[in-house]
């Protein structure tokens, strides 16, 4: 049973403004607040337990309510009341200046003590060109050294010696193999490392979740956005069209900025291959588009081009917005753009970050997104992979199922997906990848089906139907057995 | 103190007052740097002056621009062997 959580304080407010006035709050909203006078009270939540409010103070019979509850409880009241925010109390203090970090600088690669490995595929000995090595030689601080292979499959690592005992070895190879972790292992010039090739055939969590081979019109007349770094052409998916929002840049050129996140996410949720030649995603029948706000190159994203693209994808008719991308502190620009979204019937699904923060990232963070933490199942990756690293307990039902180290946690929480070792489209091929950015399009991809199945769902374009989509996401979730905090609602499931 | 990069959000339906975009531009020292947003701008310029403004302009939110690097999950090397 998960522990019992001592209650926090929030403030529980309208999606706009502090009292619940006009258009932008639902008759219901602004009922539910009337109601919130001040005292105790239990609030009936949608297939689960009942929920302990205590109303602290208020502004106003319709404004904002200084609550108190449980922070596993939070997720249950966002979906009970989708209209409202709930945002914990701040309280600030001074700010200080950081304290200054010293990093040491490692040696040239090819100078003496380097040694060069070389990495091969363990099915032919095929050289792996592009893959990241990361070598320890003590991983509590740090210290190591770290290279990328050439066309032959070699590395040079300034190591230091000719002989070097290492900590941990990672290997992240950019497509078609599985990556590595070695831990204690000793290399020396010429060392092989061996990577298994992908099988797209093989069943990654999100398939063990959510299956292979799914109706091709799985999320038909939904139209999903991809805000990220572009989506590049590739046999198994279909962008029906998108923007470039990078101040600077081509508008139209909303293809890969160089990097395979995007397309990655895309297919995760709107592949339409058949393994084994292809992979498929959640919901192959979305219309799919790209929204490019990585700029060209190892470019950020910035938050003015983040914002225009929610406005784009609103204007478009996007029904959901996949954001895989998140940090830095809250900003009220992106929080407005996140609002208007919901306010114009639409959704934004967003990664919950992947610093293994007992707190979710903003815009996760933002109580008007739905927020994705990521889950793992032991078992739907190699022994040897780096996913190794991200096992940790508790475990839930089912004890291969967990909560990825990585993977921020907290009272915000909406949902969890499958993020650990998921293989999807990259520019030229197939890779696997894990983080939040993955659990989040499988959360979207479901969401696509579910919108899809709702034939009530209003065409008029406002809050209460950004809201509808909300609660029924939320109800079509599975407690896998972890605390709230973790979890949020659970596991999205699609409808039969 | 520096210039600094803003993003400005008209909020409301309506796509941001030309005559509000006009008084933006005319701040002293700012540069219009993006104006190909329906409700936003991105504007190079000192914090005062333009937060002087925006208190005469209603509907205006305002923040620094901020960029998000890429996610991901790799482990890092800070340091190298000694």
């Amino acid at each position: 049973m998960p522990e019992p959580t001592t209650p926090a304080q929030y403030v529980l407010l309208p999606m706009r403004g502090l009292r619940a006035k006009g258009t932008a709050s639902t008759p219901e909203t602004k009922e539910f607040l009337r109601s919130m006078t001040e005292g105790s009270r239990d609030l009936a939540t949608a297939g689960g337990p009942r929920v302990r409010v205590q109303v602290i103070d208020s502004i106003g019979a319709d404004g904002a309510k200084l609550v108190e509850v449980a922070p596993d409880s939070a997720a249950a009241i966002r979906a009970l009341q989708p209209g409202l925010r709930l945002v914990p109390v701040v309280y600030y203090a001074p700010a200080t200046k950081a304290r200054e970090r010293v990093v040491t600088v490692a040696e040239r690669p090819g100078a003496a003590g380097s040694i060069t490995l070389r990495v091969v595929s363990k099915t032919g000995g095929d050289p792996v060109a592009g893959a990241i090595v990361v070598a320890f030689t003590d991983f509590s601080t740090n210290t190591g050294a770290e290279g990328v292979t050439d066309a032959e499959g070699n590395v040079s690592l300034a190591l230091g010696a000719a002989h070097v005992k290492l900590e941990r070895l990672y290997v992240y190879p950019n497509t078609a193999m599985w990556s590595l972790l070695k831990k204690r292992v000793t290399v020396s010039e010429g060392s092989e490392v061996k990577l298994h090739p992908l099988d797209l055939d093989y069943t990654d969590a999100l398939r063990h979740y959510y299956g292979k081979k799914g109706s091709q019109d799985a999320g038909a007349n939904v139209k999903v956005a991809v805000v990220d770094t572009g989506v590049d052409p590739h046999p198994d998916l279909v962008v029906d069209g998108g923007m470039n929002t990078v101040p600077g840049e081509d508008p139209k050129d909303f293809g890969s900025n160089g990097e395979p996140h995007g397309t990655h996410v895309a297919g995760i949720i709107a592949a339409r291959g058949t393994p084994p030649s292809g992979i498929r995603g959640v919901a192959p029948g979305v219309t799919l588009r790209a929204y490019r706000v990585f700029a060209q190159g190892a470019g950020g994203a910035s938050s003015f081009a983040i914002a225009k693209a929610l406005d784009q994808a609103v204007a478009d008719g996007c029904d959901l917005i996949n954001m895989s991308l998140g940090g830095g502190s809250p900003d009220p620009v992106l929080q407005a753009a996140v609002e208007d979204v919901r306010a114009a019937g639409s959704v934004c699904i967003i990664a919950a970050g992947n610093d293994g923060q007992p707190h979710v990232s903003f815009p996760a963070s933002d109580d008007m997104a739905v927020a994705v933490g990521a889950l793992g199942h032991k078992g739907t990756f190699p022994r040897d992979s780096t996913e190794i690293d991200d096992v940790q307990a508790p475990f839930g039902k089912d004890k291969k199922d967990f909560v990825a180290t990585f993977s921020n946690t907290g009272p915000e929480l909406d949902l969890i997906g499958p993020g650990v070792g998921i293989i999807s489209t990259v520019p030229g091929g197939y890779a696997e990848i894990s983080g939040t950015s993955m659990a989040c399009p499988a959360v979207t991809g479901v969401a696509a089906r579910v919108v899809a199945s709702m034939p009530t769902l209003g065409e008029k374009r406002d809050a209460a139907r950004s809201a509808a989509i909300v609660t029924a996401v939320a109800a079509s979730a599975k407690d896998l057995g972890f605390s709230p905090v973790r979890e949020g609602h659970g596991l999205p499931e699609p409808p039969k | 103190m520096a210039k600094q990069r803003f993003v400005l959000r008209f909020a409301g339906k309506r796509a941001k007052p030309a005559e509000d975009v006009e008084r933006i531009r005319s701040v002293p020292g700012a540069t219009m740097l993006d104006e190909s947003s329906a409700r936003m701008l991105l504007v190079e310029s000192h914090e005062q002056p333009l937060r002087d403004l925006l208190e005469s302009l209603p509907g205006w939110v305002v923040a620094p621009e901020q960029v998000i690097p890429l996610p991901d999950t790799r482990e890092r090397i800070e340091r190298g062997p000694r």
